[in-house]
C-alpha cells in the first residue's frame, strides 16, 4: 500500500492535518525549508507519535550553511523519523554529524541508475528513502527501481504544483514592494502562449511553478508495481479550499474523473508516460551543415561567378577525387576536383591538400558557407 | 581587503570555445584554457560544437601553446544517453583532453570507470558550500566550478577547507535560477534545459496578476544582468581562486577574443603593479563595452545579488565596435593580408587591428582588392579581400570598426 507524505508548513497546517491517518508529515521550518513558516516553538507542540520528517531542502551558500547547521544542532532530532535533504552539502553533513536516517531528494536531475546507485553507496546504508524526479518516465522508473534495494523507500510527487524555477534573488518584491511571504502572483508569458505561472517569494528566494498540477493519483496500482512506495501531496495555500477533495480521492471517497473535472488547476502526469524532451534538439541546428570528420574538407569563403571560388581546407586531406558541395539550403552538387590554385594563383597538386585557402573554378549553385565534403570511397 | 597587496598567485583564465575558430581566437588572445562541447552530452545543443577530428586539432593547438582544453559533459543524462557516453569518454581519454566538466553523478562514475581524465564539477551541480565540495571530492572530482551564488570569499573558504581547485565565473551571461534548478523549457517548450535545450524563457517579458488585484507593470523580471568581475581581480587573487571563467560558448569570436584579452591584460597588469586602478586595467574595462551586452553587475561575487541585479529590458547595449574582418592569411611575399570580411567597409574607413597582445593599431585599408585581384570600392560580408599588410598582424587577428551611430 502506498504511503502519503504531506508537508506541514504553517501552524494552520498542523491544526488541520496532523490527525490525518495514513500520512507521514514533512515538517517545514521557516529557516530550513523552501516554503516553511514554522518556528521552533510551533514544532515543539507536534505529536511525537506521528511520523515526522525534518525537511532541510533549501540550497545553501557557505554562510547560510553554517547558520542552518547551528539551527539543526538546537533541534531535538529524536522527534523525527528521518531528515530530508537536497543540497549535497546537507547530505554530506547529515551523514557525518547525525544518526538520523536520510531521505535524499533527487528531484533535480539525477535521471540515471548509475548516479542514483552512487549516491546510495556514498550514503552507506543511511539513506532510507529516495525522492525521484517527476521527469522520469514509467519505463525509466521501472528500470531504475528494479535495481535498487527494496529496503529503500521511493517517493514521487503524487499531487501538487511542479516547481519550474528556484532563484535566491528577490524578483517579485522589486515589482511590488508590499509583496509578502503569504502572497503570490500569476505570471503570463508575453512571448508564448503560456500563462498562469504561480510565483512566490520569501527569505529563500523566488519560486515559479508550472500552470498545471502534477497528478498521479489515478496511477497508484501501476506505481506500486513499479516499486514506488510513497506519494507526496502538496497543495498551494491559494488552493487550500480544494484540499479535502484531494484527500477524498486518496481515500477513494470520490470518483477521480469527477475530481479531475472540478479541481481548479489543470492536471498532468508530467513525463510519466514518456520523456521525449531531447527529440527537438536536431531542429536546433542546420543538419545539412553538420560536420563529419571522415568527409569534411572545409567551406567556401568567396564566390566570383566569372573567376572562381575561394575555399578553406580545414584539415589535411589526401587523394580527393570528387567533391560534394552542400549549400546552406541543402542542395547537393558533385564535381570532380581538378585545376586547384593557391592564393597566388599557382597550380597545386590535388593529391594532398594542407589546411589553407585555395581557389577552384566556379560551380553553379555554390555560395559562401557551402560545405565541401570528399566522397567516401 | 588591501587591494595593493602583491602576490605570486596567478589564476587560470578560462574562456569559452563554441567552435574551433573561437578556440583559436580565445587562446591566441590570452586565455590559459578553454572549455568546449562535443556533439552531445553538453548544455548547448544549438551550438556548433566539436567533432572528434576538431577535438584532436583543438588538443594539438592548445598543447603547442602550453594551454588546456576542458570538455563539457554537463548534461543531466538519462540512462539511454549513458550507453553512447562510454565510447565517447574512451575517445576523450585517447585524445588526452585535460579535464571533463560534469554535473551528473552517473556521468562522473562513467568517466572514472573508463578513463583517467580529471573531473571538474560543473556549476550546473550548484556546489555552494564546503560540505558539498567534500561530497564531490569523495566521488573523485579534482575541481569544483561553484554556483554563481557563491561569493569570492566563500570560494576561498571552500578551497581552503577541501583542498580542491575552485573555479568561479568572472564574466558573462548568468542564469537567474540556481543552475540545474530551472526546468521551464522542459514543460513549456518540450526541450530539456538540462540536456542542452534551454529556450531562455527567463529572458522573456511577462505580465502579471496579483492576488490583491494590484496593477503590476510588465517586466523581464527573471532576466539577469551580465556578470563583470574585472574590478574584483584583487579579491580573486587574494583568495587564490584557481580558475576565472568567462561564460559564452554561443557568442562570436569578437566576444571570445575581446573578453579573453581584456581579462588577460587586467590580471597581468594587477599582478605586475599590485594596483587595480592602473591605466591598463581601465583600458581592459573599457574593452568590455566593445561588444553588445546587458548591463553589467558583480552579481554575488561580493554580496548576494539583489533587486538591482535584474536586467528589466529586452535589448542589450550595442557595442561600440563591430567586427569588420578576421585576418585569414598573410602573404609575406606580396606583403598583403587576406581578410574574411564580416562587415562592409571601404578604403578610407577607420579600422583597428587588435593584436594578440598590446594596444590596437588604428589604420585605413587604403587599397582593397578582391581575392581575384579586382579592385573593390566597398567590401561585402562573406567575401575575401586583400589589403596591404599591417605591422604586427597575425593570422586570427580581429579587425574591428567603430560603430557609426
Amino acid at each position: 500500500m502506498l504511503k502519503y507524505v504531506l508537508p506541514l508548513r504553517t501552524a494552520t497546517d498542523i491544526d488541520k492535518n496532523i490527525s490525518l491517518d495514513s500520512f507521514e508529515f514533512l515538517v517545514c521550518l521557516k529557516d530550513l525549508s523552501r516554503f516553511g513558516s514554522l518556528s521552533f516553538e510551533q514544532i515543539k507542540s507536534l505529536n511525537s507519535n506521528r511520523e515526522l520528517i525534518l525537511n532541510w531542502d533549501i540550497l545553501l551558500t557557505e554562510s547560510k550553511f553554517q547558520i542552518s547547521v547551528d539551527m539543526i544542532k538546537c533541534l531535538d532530532l529524536s522527534s523525527f523519523k528521518s531528515i530530508r535533504v537536497q543540497d549535497l552539502g546537507a547530505f554530506h553533513w547529515v551523514i557525518h554529524n547525525t544518526d538520523l536516517p536520510i531521505e535524499l531528494n533527487l528531484e533535480t536531475g539525477n535521471m540515471n541508475l548509475k548516479g542514483i546507485l552512487s549516491y546510495l553507496e556514498f550514503g552507506k546504508n543511511r539513506v532510507s528513502k529516495l525522492i525521484l524526479s517527476p521527469q522520469l518516465s514509467s519505463k525509466s522508473l521501472s528500470e531504475i527501481l528494479a535495481n535498487i534495494d527494496k529496503k529503500i523507500e521511493i517517493e514521487l510527487l503524487g499531487f501538487g504544483p511542479i516547481l519550474l524555477f528556484y532563484s535566491p534573488r528577490p524578483l517579485v518584491s522589486r515589482l511590488d514592494d508590499e509583496f509578502s511571504d503569504d502572497d503570490f502572483i500569476l505570471a503570463h508569458s508575453e512571448e508564448s502562449s503560456h500563462r498562469n505561472f504561480p510565483i512566490y517569494e520569501n527569505q529563500h528566494g523566488t519560486f515559479m511553478f508550472y500552470s498545471k498540477y502534477q497528478c498521479l493519483l489515478d496511477e497508484t496500482e501501476k506505481l506500486l508495481e513499479l516499486g514506488v512506495t510513497s506519494l507526496r501531496i502538496e497543495i498551494e495555500k491559494r488552493l487550500e479550499d480544494q484540499s479535502q477533495s484531494v484527500f477524498d480521492v486518496i481515500n477513494k471517497e470520490i470518483d477521480f474523473q469527477d475530481f479531475k473535472q472540478h479541481f481548479k488547476q489543470p492536471l498532468i502526469k508530467s513525463f510519466f508516460r514518456s520523456n521525449k524532451s531531447d527529440v527537438l534538439f536536431k531542429k536546433l541546428k542546420n543538419q545539412r551543415l553538420l560536420k563529419n570528420d571522415q568527409t569534411y574538407i572545409g567551406e567556401i569563403l568567396d564566390v566570383n561567378k566569372n573567376k572562381g571560388m575561394a575555399f578553406e581546407v580545414k584539415y589535411h586531406k589526401d587523394n580527393i577525387q570528387d567533391i560534394q558541395f552542400i549549400t546552406p539550403e541543402g542542395k547537393t552538387i558533385s564535381k570532380p576536383l581538378k585545376s586547384l590554385k593557391n592564393i597566388n594563383f599557382e597550380y597545386v597538386d590535388t593529391d594532398s591538400l594542407s589546411p589553407g585557402i585555395y581557389i577552384m573554378p566556379y560551380v553553379k549553385g555554390c555560395v559562401p558557407k557551402t560545405v565541401l565534403l570528399s566522397s567516401l570511397n | 581587503m588591501d587591494k595593493t597587496v602583491n602576490t605570486t598567485f596567478k589564476p587560470e583564465l578560462l574562456a569559452p570555445a563554441g567552435s574551433l575558430e573561437k578556440l583559436k581566437v580565445a587562446l591566441s588572445y590570452g586565455a590559459d584554457a578553454v572549455y568546449l562541447g562535443g556533439q552531445k552530452f553538453g548544455l548547448r545543443a544549438a551550438s556548433e560544437n566539436f567533432t572528434i577530428g576538431e577535438l584532436q586539432e583543438a588538443r594539438e593547438f592548445s598543447k603547442n601553446l602550453g594551454k588546456h582544453i576542458f570538455v563539457v559533459l554537463n548534461g543531466f543524462l538519462h540512462d539511454q544517453d549513458l550507453i553512447e557516453l562510454v565510447d565517447y569518454v574512451k575517445v576523450l581519454n585517447e585524445i588526452k583532453v585535460d579535464a571533463v566538466i560534469v554535473s551528473d553523478l552517473g556521468v562522473l562514475e562513467i568517466v572514472r570507470e573508463y578513463s583517467d581524465i580529471p573531473v571538474h564539477v560543473s556549476t550546473q551541480a550548484s556546489v555552494l558550500n564546503v560540505e558539498s565540495a567534500k561530497f564531490w571530492k569523495d566521488r573523485g572530482a579534482t575541481r569544483v566550478i561553484l554556483g554563481r551564488e557563491s561569493s569570492i570569499k566563500d570560494a576561498g573558504i571552500i578551497k581552503q577547507e577541501t583542498g580542491l581547485e575552485v573555479e568561479l565565473f568572472i564574466h558573462g551571461s548568468m542564469c537567474m535560477a540556481y543552475s540545474g534548478n530551472c526546468v521551464i523549457s522542459n514543460y513549456t517548450a518540450g526541450r530539456d534545459s538540462n540536456r542542452g535545450g534551454c529556450a531562455h524563457s527567463c529572458r522573456f517579458e511577462y505580465s502579471f496578476e496579483g492576488n490583491n488585484n494590484k496593477k503590476i507593470e510588465n517586466s523581464f523580471f527573471m532576466s539577469s544582468k551580465d556578470l563583470n568581475g574585472l574590478q574584483l581581480i584583487p579579491e580573486f587573487i587574494h583568495y587564490e581562486i584557481d580558475s576565472l571563467k568567462i561564460e559564452g560558448r554561443m557568442k562570436g569570436p569578437l566576444y571570445a577574443g575581446t573578453v579573453s584579452k581584456a581579462y588577460r591584460m587586467a590580471i597581468d597588469a594587477f599582478l605586475h603593479t599590485g594596483d587595480i586602478n592602473n591605466d591598463l586595467v581601465t583600458q581592459a574595462f573599457n574593452e568590455l563595452n566593445n561588444f553588445s551586452h546587458r548591463d553589467y553587475s558583480q552579481a554575488s561575487l561580493l554580496n548576494p545579488a539583489g533587486k538591482d541585479s535584474v536586467f528589466d529590458k529586452r535589448d542589450e547595449k550595442d557595442g561600440t565596435t563591430k567586427v569588420a574582418a578576421y585576418v585569414k592569411a598573410i602573404d609575406i611575399d606580396t606583403k598583403h593580408m587576406i581578410l574574411d570580411v564580416r562587415r562592409a567597409f571601404n578604403a578610407e574607413t577607420n579600422l583597428e587591428l587588435v593584436p594578440f597582445e598590446g594596444l590596437a593599431t588604428k589604420f585605413k585599408a587604403k587599397k582593397i582588392v578582391s581575392m581575384f585581384n579586382d579592385r573593390v570600392e566597398r567590401t561585402n560580408p562573406s567575401t575575401l579581400v586583400k589589403i596591404p599588410m599591417i605591422n604586427g598582424a597575425k593570422i586570427g587577428n580581429i579587425i574591428r570598426q567603430e560603430e557609426l551611430c
